[in-house]
């Protein structure tokens, strides 16, 4: 018993000196959490946390999600799911994307917190931040209008009243003009010099040009309205009496990108066509892009698999999603600067073949349009990856008094007389996977081996900002400003656009409001600049009025034939054309005047009573 | 055993007379309807193309208005209908139709089945309409009377092959006056349209060929909306 007690007494004594302090309680090494302090006192931890705020920045479409590609007039989408839409509904393209401005701020004020960083540094973080913030809000009030502008962290003090944390929205020239001092604020103090994958002085700029060019064109076009679109408190619509100092400052923006010289248009290729093809498949370092989402070696894009024209394609699944309509193809002019129209067509009827030009090739239809066609979509007689794509969709056989059109539903299939009836690239009227309207894109696909194949992937780049839109930015409020040195100034963007795209220069009288709509639809094609540029010229209800019998609210395809004809042998073998509405094109397109400005949903109606809703929601 | 199974019998049957329904409230059962209207001549619009809202006021009440409105649509014929529970609301007439704005809410109280006309103030209105065949030839006489603040910009004449016809439903076949054909609007206006059963028939695979629905619609600058004219139906044989 004593020795018991004695072991006992002992072994307390052991534990009491070889025990550890409490000071463990007051530094804890966790290994699955990461503390504040952490973060910000470490630079990796930084850039991590940039890299997932410029993943999360909102997307219309780009490479990865392209569906929307087919939503408006520049493309059908083989899948159907975009063409069959009646109406756009009132939530489209709207955005409350107020985690990611909330998780910026906390990063602002984290980072202002660092013991380790030095000013520079700090500056530089904090610059890049609010870059993204004000990248995020521009988002933001291009969809839905003025939105609150939040700049710091809102957190809840648990007293049982939120209402200090609702916030009104501010109206939409407030959040135009935020946009346009925060670009101001931070772009000399912005670092990334030698990198295109994070913004640096002129992607603020470019963000700053784009920002104030839309501010004027809605201060100007949407006063030009029977009825303007506004609400009482101005959340949306912008004084008339702003336009002039916006497109200015647009103007200003621009000048200083161009004066730099930091960038140019890409013109590494002499024929203009391949030239305008490799500006955007030939990505490493490209002075044309300032800002753009990197692929490379470890991080690929799937775009060419989803897209790639089946009859090239590499891989033995997917293609053709993406497919031009005749509409964008007919907008690229003529070299001598005339109306693109596809001349010596038919309607598919009998009577239509009245019109037909019998082409020797069949890609002679499309000889002397705009060189930056052949780089942006893949036509009948367009190469792609060296190989012939064989667009054909049948043929048309002369039977004694007219021709009878033969079509089939098998790819690479034959006619009664040997040679080829539909080509391996389609068109077909009602097959998926395959195009319908007799187009596929060739804008951001690569001749890589394998850019197509699922298991290698593409690293073509996709351009947040590229020089080529600040020069029309430029262009354009320049020419909207007007007088003699503005206009001079105008043509000189506006030509250097055309002379690298190898089309006569304008001049005074042939640069017009139209011209400037048209020069941006073709030379920033599939870049995500359509909808918006309609919206802020508030023409898009008038362009896709809905009406069956609108052209431009209709999306056509153009099917080419090969003929038969024993009985002329002039014509034999020679090509025609009809042109006639896509056949999986349903309802033409409907914008209405509720759909300048995006629905807000109602669980941020139901949250903050101080927002008032958008026109005719 | 026996035993077991009986008392496993009424406990499931115990439950199943104590068990909540599926639906613990009844469905709304009032249905509040009524025209658009201007001098109580109803107010024909675009398929699909206008609204009105409802607000249910103190719906829970604690005092708070809903903040979620209640879509009812205007059909074609100005007539609107939708059905609730008893109780106040306020309807709104939405911005967009072919009238003038007016922000001034309605009080609307539903107790059974409840009628509230809704009067709006067009921009222009057509009175008399009348359509007349001859071979393919349609004529159509109106008179157009302004009545709101804004300018004219057209008048057409629809044809369709169901009863919903307007601008963008069905109507593939119009003619249109413009605004230089319609500066006097003291006279009568005429309009004619030629029929072209061949692309009917080739747009409409379904059609029947007995006959064709007719309508006017009038565009004004203060409205991307039409005031239509009732849909008139006109046999071919």
């Amino acid at each position: 018993m004593k020795n018991i007690v004695k072991t006992l007494f002992i072994l307390i004594l052991f534990f009491y000196f070889t025990g550890c302090g409490d000071k463990w309680l007051d530094d804890p090494v966790s290994t699955t959490i990461i503390l504040p302090n952490q973060v910000w006192n470490d630079e990796v931890m930084v850039v991590g946390l940039l890299c997932n705020y410029y993943d999360r920045l909102p997307v219309n479409y780009n490479l990865l999600n392209y569906a929307r590609m087919a939503e408006l007039d520049e493309a059908c989408h083989s899948d159907n799911n975009y063409m069959d839409l009646k109406t756009y509904s009132w939530d489209s393209w709207s955005l409350w994307e107020y985690s990611l401005i909330r998780d910026i701020n906390l990063a602002i004020e984290g980072v202002a917190t660092s013991t380790v960083f030095t000013d520079k540094l700090k500056e530089e973080y904090t610059a890049e931040f609010r870059f993204l913030r004000a990248y995020v809000y521009f988002e933001m009030v291009k969809r839905m209008g003025g939105v609150p502008i939040i700049t710091k962290q809102l957190i809840y003090d648990y007293s049982g009243d939120p209402s200090y944390l609702a916030y009104a929205r501010n109206t939409e020239a407030q959040v135009y003009d935020f946009i346009a001092s925060e670009c101001d604020e931070i772009k000399d103090q912005l670092g990334n010099e030698t990198t295109k994958d994070r913004a640096n002085k002129y992607a603020a700029l470019a963000l700053k040009c784009r920002a104030m060019l839309y501010a004027g064109s809605i201060a100007k076009y949407n006063n030009l309205l029977p009825v303007p679109i506004t609400t009482p408190g101005e959340e949306v619509g912008i004084p008339a009496s702003r336009s002039a100092g916006y497109y200015q400052a647009a103007v200003d923006a621009a000048k200083e990108i161009i004066n730099d010289g930091q960038y140019s248009l890409y013109r590494k290729h002499s024929n203009p066509q391949q030239n305008f093809y490799d500006a955007f498949t030939q990505t490493v370092n490209n002075s044309d892009f300032i800002l753009q989402i990197s692929y490379n070696m470890t991080k690929r894009q799937s775009f060419p698999y989803y897209n790639i024209i089946k009859s090239v394609r590499e891989d033995n699944l997917e293609g053709s999603k993406i497919n031009p309509s005749l509409n964008l193809v007919e907008a690229f002019e003529y070299l001598d600067g005339s109306p693109g129209i596809m001349k010596g067509v038919g309607d598919g009827t009998e009577a239509g073949q009245a019109n037909w030009i019998f082409y020797d090739e069949i890609d002679d239809i499309f000889d002397n349009k705009d060189p930056r066609l052949y780089g942006t979509v893949v036509y009948p007689g367009n190469m792609l990856k060296g190989k012939d794509t064989q667009i054909q969709a049948g043929v048309y056989e002369w039977d004694g008094t007219k021709y009878v059109r033969y079509e089939s539903k098998q790819f690479g299939s034959l006619h009664t007389d040997g040679k080829l009836l539909t080509g391996l690239g389609g068109p077909m009227r009602t097959e998926k996977e395959v195009s319908n309207n007799g187009f596929y894109i060739k804008k951001w696909i690569d001749e890589t081996p394998f850019s197509s194949a699922r298991a290698t992937g593409s690293n073509v780049k996709w351009p947040l900002f590229r020089y080529g839109e600040v020069l029309l930015n430029a262009g354009e409020a320049a020419f909207e400003l007007g007088g003699a040195e503005n206009i001079a100034f105008a043509l000189e963007c506006f030509n250097d656009i055309r002379d690298r795209a190898g089309m006569p220069d304008l001049d005074e009288t042939t640069l017009t409001f139209d011209k400037i709509v048209n020069e941006r639809r073709i030379e920033l094609a599939f870049e995500d600049h359509r909808l918006w540029d309609m919206k802020r010229w508030r023409l898009a209800h008038v362009i896709w009025n809905g009406v069956a019998t609108n052209p431009d609210a209709t999306l056509y395809a153009l099917y080419g034939y090969r003929i038969v004809d024993a009985e002329h042998p002039e014509r034999d073998g020679k090509y025609v054309y009809d042109k006639f509405p896509a056949p999986n094109f349903i309802a033409p397109r409907f914008f209405q005047l509720g759909n300048y400005y995006s629905e807000i949903s109602q669980s941020v109606l139901d949250n903050n009573p101080k927002i008032v809703k958008n026109p005719f929601h | 055993m026996k035993k077991r199974i009986l008392y496993t019998v009424i406990s499931v049957f115990v439950l199943f007379l104590a068990g909540c329904e599926y639906d613990n409230y009844d469905p709304p059962t009032s249905i509040l309807s009524g025209n658009v209207h201007y001098n109580n001549v109803p107010v024909g619009v675009r398929s699909g193309g206008t609204q009105l809202e409802l607000w249910q006021y103190d719906w829970d009440s604690r005092g708070i208005i809903a903040r979620a409105k209640i879509v009812v649509n205007i059909d074609q014929n100005g007539f609107y209908s939708s059905r609730l529970y008893d109780g106040d609301y306020k309807l709104v007439r939405l911005k967009g139709g072919p009238w003038a704005d007016q922000t001034d809410s309605i009080d609307v109280k539903v107790s059974g089945n409840t009628t509230v006309d809704v009067p709006v103030t067009p921009f222009y209105v057509i009175t008399n309409p009348t359509f007349t065949l001859s071979g393919n030839e349609i004529t159509s006489t109106c008179n157009i009377t302004k009545v709101g603040m804004a300018d004219i910009t057209s008048l057409t004449l629809y044809v369709g092959v169901t009863n919903i016809v307007d601008a963008n439903n069905n109507g593939k076949q119009f003619v249109t006056l413009r605004e230089s054909d319609l500066t006097d609007l003291s006279s009568v206006k005429t309009i004619k349209l030629t029929l072209d059963i061949d692309k009917l028939v080739k747009d409409h695979p379904a059609w029947t060929r007995n006959h064709i629905y007719v309508r006017l619609g009038v565009l004004s600058n203060g409205s991307t909306e039409r005031y239509y004219t009732p849909v008139q139906k006109i046999m071919l044989h």
